[in-house]
């Protein structure tokens, strides 16, 4: 039982996973890293410097979970012709997602907001 | 080279930082990225950008070539600290000779930092050069001061045998890292 729930806990989604998989899922066709780094700026209020280190760590990271998939298509002229690495979310992606916001979700609609802060 | 690319040397370190599976990707998506912030925020906003970028890789790529040479990597910090230790200790018992010396300790220092540098930087001929002709450096300090005191030339001190048989072993695990990384780029 304790173990199921402590497998069930690593298996959970962190937020900053959570947020690359969105800007992958709405991104489209078009979630390569350039554009998912900027889908992600823009999601953050658009002022802050996402670091490119950590959402290619997380890409790697979700693809190695199998929840995300890969594909290289060929680069533009703009980018020395370097080719581009377009993701994709798979099922189980997605199904990690519905869950990690059904256990926020159910938490959320437990507390009553404003949170109360007793000094 | 074209007006807008970023500078050579950041350009050199991402890719140095950059796994061989990144190179390519990773390097397009910001030089795409750099393009599009030097036309709307100016070179110099854009450098700074990027320099931030390209540091932002840094740990990840210390990470993994750390975890990929756990003795090397610990023995480079430890005769790092031997180096300061002596370096240190020739000027507080006003050692004769101080120069030479301090020369010995900064040369056991610089090639610990040296190849705790050159291990995430992938790919630098460069720093790989610099730490090759380092080994051989401290693998001859190392092996003279073993050959001096087996031979009784000085007093037996252990902790001089330690340290220069460490030297001895830290030469060989860099020239033993050096060479599965050009096996592995060739």
């Amino acid at each position: 039982m304790l173990s199921a729930y402590i497998v069930g806990m690593g298996e959970l989604l962190g937020t900053f996973e959570q947020i690359v998989l969105l800007a992958v899922i709405r991104q489209g066709d078009d979630a390569y890293g350039r554009a998912i780094l900027r889908e992600i700026e823009q999601a953050c209020s658009g002022s802050r410097t996402i670091a490119a280190g950590a959402v290619y760590a997380t890409l790697d990271r979700l693809e190695a979970k199998g929840l995300l998939v890969s594909k290289l298509r060929a680069g533009t002229p703009e980018r020395g012709g370097r080719k581009r690495r377009f993701y994709r979310v798979t099922a189980g992606g997605s199904r990690a997602l519905a869950e990690a916001r059904c256990t926020l979700e159910s938490l959320w609609n437990s507390i009553r907001w404003p949170i109360e802060v007793r000094s | 080279m074209k007006r807008s690319a970023p500078p050579a040397l950041l350009q050199h370190v991402l890719l140095a930082l950059l796994s061989p599976r990144d190179q390519e990707t990773v390097a397009g998506d910001l030089l795409e990225a750099y393009a599009e912030r030097r036309g709307r925020d100016g070179a110099l906003r854009a450098n700074a950008w990027l320099a931030l970028q390209t540091a932002s890789f840094a740990p990840r790529a210390a990470m993994t070539a750390y975890g990929e040479a756990p003795g090397l990597t610990g023995l480079c910090c430890f005769t790092a600290a031997c180096g300061c230790w002596l370096g240190t200790m020739d000027i507080l018992l006003h050692h004769h000779n101080l120069l030479y010396h301090e020369s010995i300790a900064g040369l056991i220092v610089g090639q610990a930092l040296l190849t705790l540098v050159m291990l995430p930087l992938r790919r630098s001929a460069l720093l790989r050069w610099a730490a090759a002709l380092g080994a051989v450096a401290i693998l001859w300090l190392g092996g003279s001061a073993l050959v001096s005191m087996l031979r009784g030339n000085h007093s037996w001190e252990g902790y001089i045998l330690i340290i220069a048989a460490l030297l001895v072993v830290q030469a060989a695990l860099t020239w033993r890292a050096l060479l599965r990384r050009q096996l592995a780029s060739a």
